[in-house]
């Protein structure tokens, strides 16, 4: 139902996709406040030029696609995407899954680390499931840079995320004994 | 710098695809047959990916979000109303602007085209023409009113006995009074009286007073004019001689 409905209104669209879209434009905006925000003006969006929508079957595509180009219309208004990208893939790191437990808040704050266009690539790549070559077509960049920019993206996140674990590692190894929690 | 490229396709693989069989995947493929210590990073790069997809999708959703946004939505729908009636009223305004606008220039148009398609000046045998052919008409008034007539158009120089009553009436490209008179042998007469200011201009060697011997002869009915007081008097009577206009005429100075 949620691909291929023949009949769309917009009590629809926000039953079938404003969670996967709100998740989307949380992990592009870094607040709830502003995920909230970008979601209405999708549908809003969405409703308003829901007859140039072709092929309802590719209905959530469209969506993402509408909440992106409103995602940077907000960064360019509120001047939030930085001029450069200041990524640091210096010390590429390389521990498995199990060795980085992933949190959201820290992956939310690295996320927010990463310039737009890195961040939009990552995003594409997990929320849209599109492949590197539909993301270099999508945006129009070439696949390489597409692929250097997933790689590098990823490579910070994961950078983060194990500095992250091995902060908490080494507060646990220095915590006083008796200074924290109450055992029996 | 081909290392480099390599761990960029590493990543660029999606967990669980097979993107290894891509053909610009080739050369990352066989890499990673040849180099055991390849395929353990190609191996947990792929965990990573599979747990980064799902922590992706991991975000608490608040409660009552698509309530919300429905409710948000109707609002938005609610207010794009009355943005767009300001839009009917501007609509509605620059339309009664265009009528108003085009009816002044009409108007004005119209003024113009009263003034200038009058001759600026008339002549004495052009107002014998012209009260000779309204005559008729104005004899087939059927209403008349009482005497006196306007103050600033009254009668002068006729028989004032003889005047039936008035009529409201255009003459010469003016306003003007058209008295109704009879005489006792039952010929009639229009008097009509207009002033002599504006366009076209009465030429003022007019006589002052009634002139019979310039009337102009047509059948059935003579016609004299003059000028007094800023006021131009044209008189038509039912006749076929000068003489028939001395009935009618005050003070006559015929010759």
């Amino acid at each position: 139902m949620a691909d291929t409905p023949t009949r769309l209104d917009v009590a629809q669209l926000v039953a079938d996709h404003s969670v996967v879209l709100y998740r989307y434009a949380y992990r592009l905006t870094g607040t709830q406040a502003d995920a909230e925000d970008l979601t209405q003006q999708t549908f809003l969006q969405a409703h308003t030029h829901l007859d140039q929508l072709r092929e309802p079957a590719a209905v959530r595509g469209w969506l993402f696609s509408i909440l992106r180009h409103a995602w940077q219309k907000m960064c360019r208004q509120q001047s939030r995407i930085p001029e450069s990208p200041s990524v640091d893939v210096e010390n590429i790191v390389d521990h498995s899954a199990a060795e980085i437990p992933i949190d959201e808040e820290r992956l939310q704050a690295a996320l927010g680390e990463l310039p737009a266009e890195f961040r939009s690539v990552l995003l594409m790549y997990y929320f849209e499931e599109l492949s590197y070559k539909e993301i270099a077509d999508g945006l129009e960049v070439p696949i390489g840079t597409i692929m250097s920019r997933l790689s590098r993206a990823k490579q910070h996140l994961k950078r983060r995320l194990s500095q992250a674990v091995a902060a908490d590692d080494a507060a646990a190894v220095n915590e006083p004994v008796g200074s924290g929690r109450l055992t029996r | 710098m081909e290392q480099d490229r390599i761990l960029e396709q590493i990543d660029a693989c999606r967990s669980g695809h097979n993107d290894l069989e891509l053909p610009e995947m080739s050369q990352l493929a066989q890499r990673l047959e040849e180099d055991g210590e390849l395929r353990q990073r190609y191996r947990r790069a792929m965990e990573f990916d599979a747990a980064l997809g799902e922590a992706m999708h991991d975000v608490p959703v608040p409660d009552g979000l698509a309530e919300r946004l429905l409710v948000k939505l109707e609002d938005a729908q609610a207010q794009a109303v009355p943005q767009e009636l300001p839009t009917q009223r501007t609509s509605r305004r620059a339309l009664w602007t265009s009528l108003l606008t085009a009816a002044v220039v009409l108007a004005v148009a119209f003024g113009f085209w009263k003034y200038y398609s009058v001759p600026s000046e008339i002549d004495q045998a052009q107002i014998h023409d012209l009260a000779l052919k309204q005559f008729p008409s104005e004899l087939g008034a059927t209403s008349l009113n009482r005497l006196p007539g306007p103050g600033d158009l009254s009668p002068s120089g006729v028989n004032l006995r003889l005047i039936q009553g008035w009529s409201q009436t255009t003459f010469a490209y003016r306003n003007a009074v058209a008295y109704h008179l009879k005489a006792p042998n039952g010929k009639r007469a229009i008097l009509f009286v207009t002033p002599t200011t504006g366009r076209p201009h009465v030429p003022n060697w007019l006589p002052v007073s009634p002139v019979v011997s310039q009337s102009a002869l047509v059948t059935g009915k003579v016609c004299t004019a003059w000028a007094s007081g800023n006021r131009l008097f044209v008189l038509v009577v039912e006749g076929v001689h000068p003489f028939d206009l001395d009935r009618f005429i005050r003070t006559s100075h015929a010759t």
